[in-house]
């Protein structure tokens, strides 16, 4: 009898396996990755590994950067932007326009390429461009934000010396937004607060819960966060660990991390299953770090979730250790960065150092642990360096 | 004169052939009416050509919950079971004449399946109150579904011969129990669109759903069944319950097509 079951559910898989339709074409249009074709990247690219572009799916600007040099508009290395070849990894069975590998002239702003995909039904334009590397910024008054293109949450920026605008923060919004669709501007964990800063905004972190989704990935809050570096959404379900990407590259020796902060913590903590820990107070972390860039390859590493406070690439940590829960009053933090190793002068001049500055609202907030209503403003930080303590 | 009487005497004899024959294929097709009548009689379910009684079906179910057709983007059906069970009811039935009847039952089921496929750049949304996650998702499905409940079909039975009846109509189901619930994983989804965010959702870290409560309660559908007499009063039948109703709400709109429960029965019955 089982025989005759077992034969008779093989017949009707069969059955359902033939009534399965030809496949559809292709309806992704992506540049999943660009090389620029060149023999000597370190001799004008920021650095070696820096030739190869991992492009993430929601971003269309690919920004290769160049050495510091270029930061002179008549550096004779300008002349070989003017002829420059781009191979791009596409999603199967999309074209591309102007043809893959051609060469082009980068030195007029980028150049625009036009992706269609298999089917036809789909495109997206990208914008390449060849960028020099410029100073980060390191004094922080989060005064610059904008609305997100789907006008969901806000991002903060910086203003590069010259006036353009210089992505350099990130938070786990983004990925509050997958889990929260319903959530109003004013309900993400990272916000412009302007009630109570020192000076004009200050940002407020605050942690969420994140709903049904949250828990359906066993992600059940989400901590209000900013940092310096990029949020790699396309990972945060995967690998909550591996999307908060830590740092950007960095050429000066910092000293002390200075700033202001308010901390009230959330009623009941939390662990990763979503069980109340008793007794349990949640804190912030506020820190700022300094760490290689490169690994013994002399390929690009970042830093991320799992490892910010411990890779051994780290060399110098400032951290605020002693968490003042106030949030009447501002508590003002000024902590000296403890090196591990020293800085080597080569690495720094060519940005081989990337700093990262990283707030949260709550300490476990990585891990998905913390009390819901924890809240953290910041205002006015500072990442003092060498220059600036001999001025 | 005596030519006359040859003729009349060949005509007299083939005449008499005519009507002996016909007289014998008569009986001949009587004899096999009454062999047919009690070859019907014998088979049951009842002697007289009008009769009523009762049958008790016992039976296994097997089958799945699926789109109808199986949508493009449903590339590969790597595994399938039934999680069927056991089906139990009693059909009771009244003939009009010698084929034609009708039957009317009230059945006990459980039915269900484990699927899991690969799907391309499938189009789905998953709504959780208020929160909506929309997208195209191209990875692995695995879905378990299970249903129990009542059953009351009401069939015209026709017999197409001694030991053969068929049986068609409409049934309705009242499930008591019902489930439904799966995860994807191995894959990415598109958010809002295939140019949208990415979305990696791997193996470690599986995406769960359950629509459990956004099934429906009442279902209908068409119900074919087949009956073969393997002893006077026992029969071994196959039946098959064609959903018509999509198994979710009508406001429900996660899974953005609907899916019919097709479900068979095999089974033994016994005629009273």
């Amino acid at each position: 009898m089982k025989r005759l079951f077992f034969g008779l559910s093989l017949v009707s898989v069969l059955g359902l396996a033939s009534c399965i339709q030809d496949e559809p074409l292709n309806s992704e249009c992506d540049i999943e990755q660009a090389i620029v074709v060149t023999d000597d990247p370190e001799a004008w690219l920021l650095n070696a590994s820096e030739a190869v572009k991992d492009q993430p799916s929601a971003d269309t600007a690919i920004v290769f950067y160049l050495r510091e040099e270029f930061l002179d508009e008549n550096y004779e290395g300008w002349e070989r932007l003017k002829n420059v070849a781009i191979n791009f990894r596409l999603t199967p069975g999309a074209t591309i326009t102007p043809a893959n590998g051609s060469t082009h002239d980068f030195t007029q702003g980028g150049v625009l390429y036009h992706i269609t995909s298999e089917d036809g039904a789909f495109h997206r334009d990208y914008r390449v461009m060849f960028v020099p590397i410029q100073p980060l910024e390191i004094n922080y008054s989060f005064e610059n934000f904008r609305w997100e293109p789907a006008n969901r949450f806000r991002e903060w920026f910086e203003y590069s010396d010259h006036g353009s605008v210089i992505d350099i923060w990130a938070t786990g919004n983004p990925g509050f937004a997958i889990s929260k669709s319903s959530a109003s501007p004013e309900e993400y964990p990272t916000i412009p607060w302007d009630n109570e800063s020192i000076s004009g905004h200050c940002v407020k972190l605050e942690t969420h819960d994140t709903g049904l989704f949250g828990a359906m990935m066993n992600m059940r809050i989400a901590a209000g966060n900013l940092f310096i570096g990029t949020f790699d959404v396309a990972n945060a379900l995967q690998n909550a660990m591996a999307a908060t990407r830590f740092g950007l590259p960095f050429n000066q020796k910092p000293r002390r991390f200075e700033g202001y902060y308010k901390f009230k913590p959330g009623k009941d903590f939390q662990n990763r299953a979503g069980v109340i820990q008793e007794g349990r107070i949640d804190d912030p972390d506020l820190y700022a770090v300094l760490y290689e860039n490169t690994d013994e390859n002399g390929q690009t590493f970042t830093l991320q979730g799992d490892n910010v406070l411990t890779h051994p690439n780290i060399v110098a940590l400032a951290r605020v250790t002693d968490r003042v829960h106030d949030f009447d009053n501002w508590t003002h933090f000024d902590i000296p960065f403890e090196y591990y190793k020293d800085i080597e002068d080569d690495r720094l001049k060519t940005y081989g150092y990337s700093l990262a500055v990283v707030f949260t609202s709550s300490i476990e907030g990585a891990s998905f642990c913390g009390a819901v209503g924890s809240t953290l403003l910041v205002d006015e930080v500072k990442v003092i360096c060498e220059e600036d303590e001999n001025e | 004169m005596k030519r006359l009487k040859y003729i009349l005497m060949t005509l007299c004899l083939s005449a008499t052939g005519i009507l002996q024959a016909q007289q014998s294929m008569k009986s001949l097709m009587d004899e096999k009416r009454e062999n047919r009548e009690a070859n019907y009689a014998k088979w049951g379910p009842t002697s007289d050509h009008d009769g009523m009684g009762f049958v008790v079906r016992a039976g296994y179910v097997i089958g799945g919950t699926s789109p109808l057709p199986l949508p493009a983007e449903i590339r590969k059906i790597n595994e399938f079971s039934p999680r069927g069970g056991f089906s139990l009811g009693i059909d009771g039935y009244k003939f009009f004449n010698m084929r034609w009847g009708l039957s009317a039952g009230l059945r006990f089921f459980m039915q269900g399946m484990h699927t899991g496929a690969n799907v391309k750049d499938y189009g789905m949304s998953i709504v959780m109150g208020e929160d909506e996650v929309s997208g195209n998702f191209t990875g692995t499905d695995i879905t378990e579904t299970r249903m129990s409940g009542f059953t009351i079909p009401v069939m015209a039975t026709y017999r197409i011969g001694a030991r053969w009846t068929f049986n068609l109509g409409p049934y309705f189901s009242y499930w008591i129990y019902r489930d439904f619930n799966g995860h994807v994983f191995d894959g990415y989804l598109r958010e809002g669109s295939p140019t949208g965010q990415k979305i990696t959702i791997s193996a470690d870290n599986p995406a769960f759903y359950d629509f459990s409560d956004d099934m429906r309660r009442c279902s209908w559908g068409m119900e074919f069944c087949a009956d073969f007499r393997v002893r006077e009063h026992l029969n071994v039948f196959g039946l098959l319950d064609w959903g018509l109703s999509d198994v979710f709400q009508d406001d429900f709109q996660t899974v953005t097509f609907p899916m019919y429960p097709i479900y068979a029965t095999l089974g033994v019955a016994y005629y009273y």
